[in-house]
């Protein structure tokens, strides 16, 4: 080997040894080719290891001060004569001094750059002799360590570490130990250079939270210490046998009494608990741990962060606290001592006001009067409504009811929030059922028409719906637009229901918490459809601002896209994992104006037994005069009242009011195994979920279930509470999480009540449900409210708007255009940015955190193949687990397009719904069967002062309705359930950012299992066609929006599409196809290398495709595979489809993406396509 | 001959029961799904099963650590069972959490075995190549014994096997049963899966419920009900209790 001057680039190193130095040597041959060993230290005059360099061009310095100063001061000299900027140390005998470490301290590493090898499996047998203290100890196993150098003998942060088995002699485990050495580390110090040059931070442990502190300026170190109050009558021989019931006494270090034991090396700590008011689940497993050796107890925890260095700001461990449901209190050191923090435990109890009373609402006053109260109280009724309110009370029948039960003549605050909830837009959908007189202007690119829509709902979604079922004499369509989800019969055996809902409000101000009540939410709503079915699935897709929005465009009050999505992904990841439920399908998808607003979809597939144990169906609900109302589950407490406006209020860090909750899957775990259980043992009669509104919303359903008029009575007494003293109302519409309201017969409450308690769930007897046509809430035996379900459900006219169609949607424009390209590249480079693109590429490693597998029946999951990374298309889940035949499995796609609302928000809704078939198609989905679900999320379309342009949004609102109805008609597929969201718009002074009109289609299908296809090529040497035109139309596609070049829009031609969709169908039941893959973003290219991906299999273009050709994204197109033996039978079925197909090319042995004129390797295409993931192991 | 019934531990968190029932039924043994207050509340019952299986999921949380409240519980209500169950050679298999708890309850015999954080500080769902330690003749491994490799999936955020201290001074070799071919959590020695010094408790990271038939198989899902590589280790266990 000849070393010759180092190049510029080159980091130089410097090796300190004092022995015989064969790591040194080791070190200098194998390290390369960014390192360059320039210098030897050696304390030792005459050390073997003198031998190794004398003949190298690395310079050897010799200093043999036994002063350590003097030495470290020449070493110093000469290191920074030599621009060294690493040191290794091998077997060096000396202790460096902290200033001596100091001088190589790195501040984006948190790491001194000095490291050492060290013959033990550190923390055991520190010292100089590793080897033998392992050996005379007797261990059996020892092992070998690299870590980073502190001032402390063998201490430093841990890099690498292997095992090694302890030899019969200790020559025999010496020279093993060493050969291990040699291997160790130089791989060691590769991997500490690679995270270095990714800006990995190593000054603090394990957890990305601590990563984050490590930013803070001034800041030194950092110790975090789990914190338990207990107050509880502990005598002296308990005391021992507490610790190991709360912590692992073999891991953790504990003591009691901090104060006691203190490590005094801090300046500050940081406290972080649970705000008053708010549920603190870990104190509740203390409480019932301590209940294990008899101990009642109360307890509180937190988490205390000893930091030494600066006074930290509130503000610099954001990331380590929610501000919306905890504390962070600072103390100084001299505080903590003196205040006695941990001598004497505080645990505060939250006690509210006791005594309340029954306060009316003046309509005497003028409407907008009246209006300026309601609002005030973020009650959001219109002059309208306030208007029909003042009608029912002046109802002279209704006046002398009041009077006989001494109830006010005017309403009862009670009331008024009442009506305000069922009357809400969150529950009723006031703008889905509002007449429009839309009109449109003459240059629209479709005319659907001037038209008064009597609703949106009833004429675009049921009244579809209902054509589509009598149409196409669809049988299995079970329950529609009654329940909770629709219901259809997929299987011979069970029954399955489906609903997506959004949260995209919460998301915005507290992402995680929003995003997880959300799933949770939408779990729930599956548990409380028909009699109750189990969650066997989860969907999420995301919609979020660009990732390269900078801080300074966006209004402060605003998350930053990137904080938003990591805290939604964590929340929806928590729920679906810790409940049991696997998150199959979704996606994440980037565009700039979703910085105003976050969409987040979450989705649920439940499943039911067509007959129950009882011989009873299960997806009809039936309750009788006189079941019990019964409350199962979490308690109830001041959390998410009035959840749909608390985004407006103004949140005061002090006031426990403010407590929004953190969804808790465990309480919820436990619900649905105890409802499923309780099902099955025939102990109820009705179920819903309780969701927006709370009790309010729930039992006023179920209230109109019961048989005859309908009817209940409610004891808000009998409320199970979180902490004394709400006020009734507040009880009433309160949205506490993990709650199900359940119609219970009499005689079976005993037997209900019993099961409650062996799966560790609350239930609690609130009431009766009755024949009256009357809701009637009691509180501490007086009447507080009464009213008409009549009145509550079904008296409320529909708001009257107009809609004007332009001819164009135009997005308002809040971002500085930065993206201006001047040439487009070669077509390699375009690839490669076009599977970069955020949108197109992978991201496998947000996915992999989600559990998309518990229960044991999923087919084909998110992203599969060999190599695991290739993305499929539907989900496909197993019926056989779940009950279903075992033949039979159903499929779950999503599609969207809202860039297409650009030219037309009608072809946005069709090439929506063309998406989500295409997925179920390409995966084998049986086209008999399949239905969708609508999710409408819109910008603001009704009139207001900030809102000049609600028309065009109406307009698009009623278009892409038109659109969606029109393409389901062609397909055959009935909506089973839907939902919308309206007010996704952020306005602050002079910003005003407004999403993308956003339609989400989900489907769900189902085929036999022999017919299911997955999207990765299988073999080399099949054939592959493209089923569909082939296009040139670049609008609103990935291309054009990365290359800006001018283009036509993608035509969609529904027919045609359906017939490829019943050919391929058929091509697939005949196996004559071993891949399917639909074309979406990025266009064919794209489709292509992601087949090639699962397997690494190569693909060859046998036919010539201009480059237009390559990036369109036009909809209807599908790429699949043949078998060679296999072709002219698919041509031949092709012809007599009258199908369109071409012939692209045949998959290949190498795994090459081969064009006609060049060669790009798999290898090439997958860094590209990796960028996303890549990019987030960095933060 | 009779069928043997075995017993799972679920309720309060653990979440894979039903699956696993399934994989038990296939492998022809009957199994009680039960909640942990029905045991608590008739400790003895636990006699009447020949095997127990402690599922994956949650339990408690994971609060105050995975698998530590479940363990407690078990550790305060059933233990002296739990002892009778092991002293009449009948098998334990804890999957995931079930392995996280089997670890607190010290079952295997070294006090230190701890399931701590994935390397990555992150949950991974992946397939991952495993292989069987050949040296360990447990009869839950019969079947694997004859692979010289195969894939399950493995779904944790805490599956990182650790040995605080003992394991420097016991013959552990033998107990392994299972590594991963590619460490996908920093575990030491890359263990997967470890029995006790019997080979009758076995814990395990991996799911092998969710591997128990073609259909949920990477490549040969249209097979569907087909028995796949996770249904040998419920198969080889009734095989050993047939034959004793």
């Amino acid at each position: 080997m000849t070393l010759g001057p180092a190049p510029m680039n080159k980091t130089k190193v410097a090796l300190f040894a004092s022995g015989n130095g064969s790591n040194a040597k080791n070190l200098w041959q194998k390290l390369g080719p960014s390192l360059e060993v320039t210098l030897l230290v050696c304390d030792v005059d005459k050390a073997l290891v003198l031998d190794h360099f004398k003949n190298t061009d690395v310079e050897v310095f010799v200093c043999e001060k036994k002063e350590k100063k003097v030495f470290e001061q020449k070493v110093l000299e000469k290191l920074n004569d030599k621009e060294i900027e690493w040191i290794f140390l091998c077997g060096f005998m000396r202790l460096l001094s902290p200033e001596f470490i100091s001088k190589f301290y790195d501040e984006n590493l948190g790491q001194a750059k000095i490291l050492n090898i060290h013959p033990s499996f550190l923390p055991r047998h520190k010292g100089k002799q590793g080897y033998e203290d392992a050996f005379n100890a007797k261990n059996k196993w020892s092992g070998i360590t690299v870590h980073f150098v502190d001032s402390k003998v063998d201490n430093g942060k841990i890099i690498g570490q292997k095992t090694l088995p302890v030899a019969q002699t200790l020559e025999e485990f010496k020279f093993r130990g060493l050969r291990l050495e040699h291997e160790l580390y130089p791989e060691s110090i590769k991997k500490i250079l690679k995270d270095f040059n990714m800006g990995r931070n190593y000054r603090y442990e394990l957890t990305p939270k601590f990563e984050k502190m490590a930013q803070i300026p001034g800041t030194v170190s950092v110790r975090k210490v789990i914190q338990f109050d207990l107050i509880a009558p502990i005598a002296g021989s308990t005391l021992s046998k507490i610790p190991a019931l709360l912590v692992d006494t073999h891991l953790d270090h504990w003591h009691f009494n901090e104060e006691q034991d203190i490590d005094l090396d801090f300046d500050f700590a940081l406290e972080i608990s649970p705000k008053l008011g708010v549920t603190d689940n870990k104190a509740m497993a203390v409480i019932s741990s301590l209940e294990l050796i008899g101990l009642n107890s109360r307890a509180k925890t937190g988490t205390i962060y000893f930091i030494k260095g600066a006074k930290p700001k509130v503000e610099h461990f954001k990331n380590l606290f929610n501000p919306l449901i905890e504390d962070c209190l600072i103390f100084s050191k001299t505080e903590l001592l003196t205040l006695d923090r941990f001598v004497h435990s505080k645990i505060p109890e939250f006690n509210l006001q006791k005594n309340h009373e029954i306060t009316t609402y003046d309509l005497d006053l003028e409407n907008e009067e009246i209006k300026k109260v309601f609002d005030q109280m973020t009650l959001a009724l219109s002059i309208d409504e306030i208007e029909h309110i003042k009608k029912y009370f002046s109802d002279e029948k209704n006046i002398d009811d009041r009077k006989k039960h001494k109830l006010p003549a005017n309403p009862t605050l009670l009331e008024i929030e009442m009506i305000a909830q069922t009357w809400s837009e969150h529950c009723k959908h006031k703008i889905f059922n509002a007449e429009i007189d839309y009109t449109e202007s003459e240059n629209s690119t479709k005319s659907i028409g001037n038209q008064k829509v009597k609703s949106i709902f009833k004429t675009f979604v049921k009244k579809t719906t209902e054509d589509i079922i009598k149409v196409n004499n669809i049988p299995w369509a079970i329950s529609l637009f009654s329940d909770n989800a629709g219901i259809v019969r997929f299987d011979n055996k069970v029954d399955l229901c489906l609903k997506v809902e959004t949260h995209n409000s919460p998301s915005a101000l507290d992402p995680f918490g929003g995003a997880m009540t959300g799933i949770l939410g939408v779990n729930r709503d599956i548990l409380g459809t028909g009699m109750g079915a189990r969650p066997i699935a989860n969907t999420d897709v995301f919609c979020v601002g660009s990732m390269d929005v900078t801080r300074d465009e966006l209004p402060s009050s605003l998350l930053m896209p990137a904080e938003i999505l990591s805290g939604i992904h964590k929340g929806v990841k928590s729920g679906g994992n810790e409940s049991g439920i696997p998150t199959v399908n979704g996606s994440i998808y980037f565009d700039d104006d979703y910085s105003g607003k976050p969409l987040v979809y979450c989705g649920t597939l439940g499943v039911l037994p067509q007959k129950l144990n009882s011989g009873k169906s299960s997806s009809e609900k039936k309750i009788f005069n006189g079941d019990y109302i019964v409350m199962v589950g979490g308690r109830v407490g001041l959390d998410g009242i009035h959840g749909a406006t608390f985004s407006s209020l103004d949140l005061n860090q002090n006031s426990p009011t403010s407590a929004v909750q953190i969804g808790d899957p465990f309480t919820q775990k436990r619900v649905i195994d105890f409802i499923l259980k309780a099902r099955d043992l025939d102990l109820f009669s009705a179920i819903t979920d309780n969701g927006a509104g709370g009790l309010s919303s729930s039992v006023g359903e179920m209230a109109t279930l019961v048989e005859g008029s309908g009817g209940a009575k409610l004891n808000l007494s009998n409320v199970p509470l979180k902490y004394p003293g709400l006020a009734p109302h507040e009880i009433l519409v309160s949205e506490s999480q993990e709650r199900m309201s359940v119609a219970v017969p009499k005689n079976k409450w005993q037997k209900f009540q019993e099961l409650s308690k062996e799966y560790n769930v609350e239930s609690s007897h609130i009431g009766e449900f009755c024949s009256t046509g009357l809701v009637e809430i009691y509180y501490e035996n007086t009447l507080w409210g009464k009213l008409s379900l009549h009145f509550l459900h079904d008296s409320l006219p529909s708001m009257k708007l107009t809609a004007h169609w332009e001819g164009t949607y135009t997005r308002s424009y809040w971002r500085k255009n930065n993206t201006a390209i001047d040439h487009i590249p070669d077509l390699e480079n375009q690839i490669l940015k076009v599977l970069s693109h955020p949108n197109v590429a992978s991201k496998e490693s947000w996915v992999r955190e989600y559990d998309h597998e518990v229960q044991g029946a999923t087919m084909i999951k998110p992203y599969h193949g060999i190599t695991g990374s290739a993305p499929s298309d539907a989900a496909v889940i197993w019926a056989y687990p779940h009950g279903g035949n075992k033949d039979n499995c159903f499929l779950l796609s999503h599609g969207m397009a809202p860039k297409i609302n650009l030219t037309d928000p009608y072809l946005m809704a069709q090439f929506a719904i063309d998406e989500a078939l295409r997925s179920l198609v390409a995966t084998g989905a049986d086209l008999d069967h399949v239905c969708a679900l609508d999710n409408f999320c819109w910008p603001d379309p009704l009139p207001g002062e900030n809102n000049p342009d609600f028309s065009q949004k109406l307009a698009a609102l009623v278009r892409s309705s038109f659109g969606m109805s029109e393409a389901l008609k062609v397909f055959g597929i009935p909506l089973i359930s839907g939902k919308d969201s309206m007010k996704n718009d952020y306005r602050h002074e002079k910003i005003k950012i407004s999403i993308l009109p956003t339609l989400l289609i989900t489907m769900l299908s189902k085929t036999n299992i022999a017919n299911v296809v997955s999207s990765s090529f299988k073999e080399s040497g099949h054939t592959v066609f493209l089923i569909g035109k082939k296009c040139n139309n670049l609008k609103h596609s990935i291309w054009e929006e990365l290359f800006l070049a001018q283009n036509t829009v993608p035509e969609i031609n529904l027919k045609k599409n359906f017939k490829h969709y019943h050919f391929l169908s058929k091509a697939i039941k005949t196996k004559l196809i071993s891949a399917g893959h639909d074309v979406s973003e990025g266009g064919l290219v794209v489709t292509l290398i992601e087949m090639m991906m699962g397997e690494k299999i190569g693909f060859k273009f046998s036919a010539k495709l201009t480059s237009a050709e390559l990036f369109s994204e036009s909809p209807g197109r599908i790429v699949i595979s043949v078998p060679k033996a296999k072709v002219i039978e698919f041509k031949n079925l092709g012809e007599k489809s009258e199908a369109e197909i071409w012939e692209l090319g045949e998959t290949t042995a190498t795994s090459d993406f081969c064009l006609p004129q060049q060669n790009i390797s798999l290898e090439k295409l997958n860094r590209a396509y990796q960028k996303l993931n890549a990019a987030r192991s960095l933060c | 001959m009779l069928k043997p019934t075995f017993l799972i531990i679920a309720s309060d968190g653990i979440n894979c029961e039903n699956e696993t029932a399934l994989a038990l039924h296939h492998a022809m043994i009957d199994s009680k799904i039960s909640t942990i207050s029905d045991l608590i509340k008739n400790p003895k019952s636990i006699l009447n099963y020949q095997g127990i299986v402690i599922p994956g999921g949650f339990s408690f949380a994971d609060h105050l650590g995975s698998g530590h409240v479940m363990a407690n519980k078990i550790k305060t209500f059933l233990n002296e069972e739990l002892q009778e169950f092991r002293e009449r050679k009948r098998p334990i298999l804890g999957i995931c959490n079930g392995f996280q708890i089997l670890s607190k309850l010290d079952l295997f015999g070294c006090s230190s075995l701890r399931l701590a954080h994935n390397e990555s500080g992150k949950f991974i769902d992946q397939w991952q190549d495993l292989k069987v330690n050949k040296e360990n003749s447990s009869p839950w491994l019969t079947k694997w014994q004859k692979l010289n490799h195969f894939k399950l999936p493995i779904r944790h955020g805490e599956g990182r096997v650790v040995f605080l201290d003992d394991f420097f001074s016991q013959e552990i070799e033998g107990q392994i049963a299972l590594t991963y071919e590619k460490n996908p959590n920093g575990a030491m020695l890359n263990i997967a899966g470890i029995t006790d010094k019997s080979g009758l408790i076995l814990g395990m990271m991996p799911h092998p419920e969710a591997a128990a038939f073609k259909a949920t198989d990477m490549n040969n899902f249209n097979e569907g009900l087909v028995p796949n590589v996770g249904l040998d280790l419920f198969i080889s266990i009734n095989d050993f209790l047939k034959n004793s």
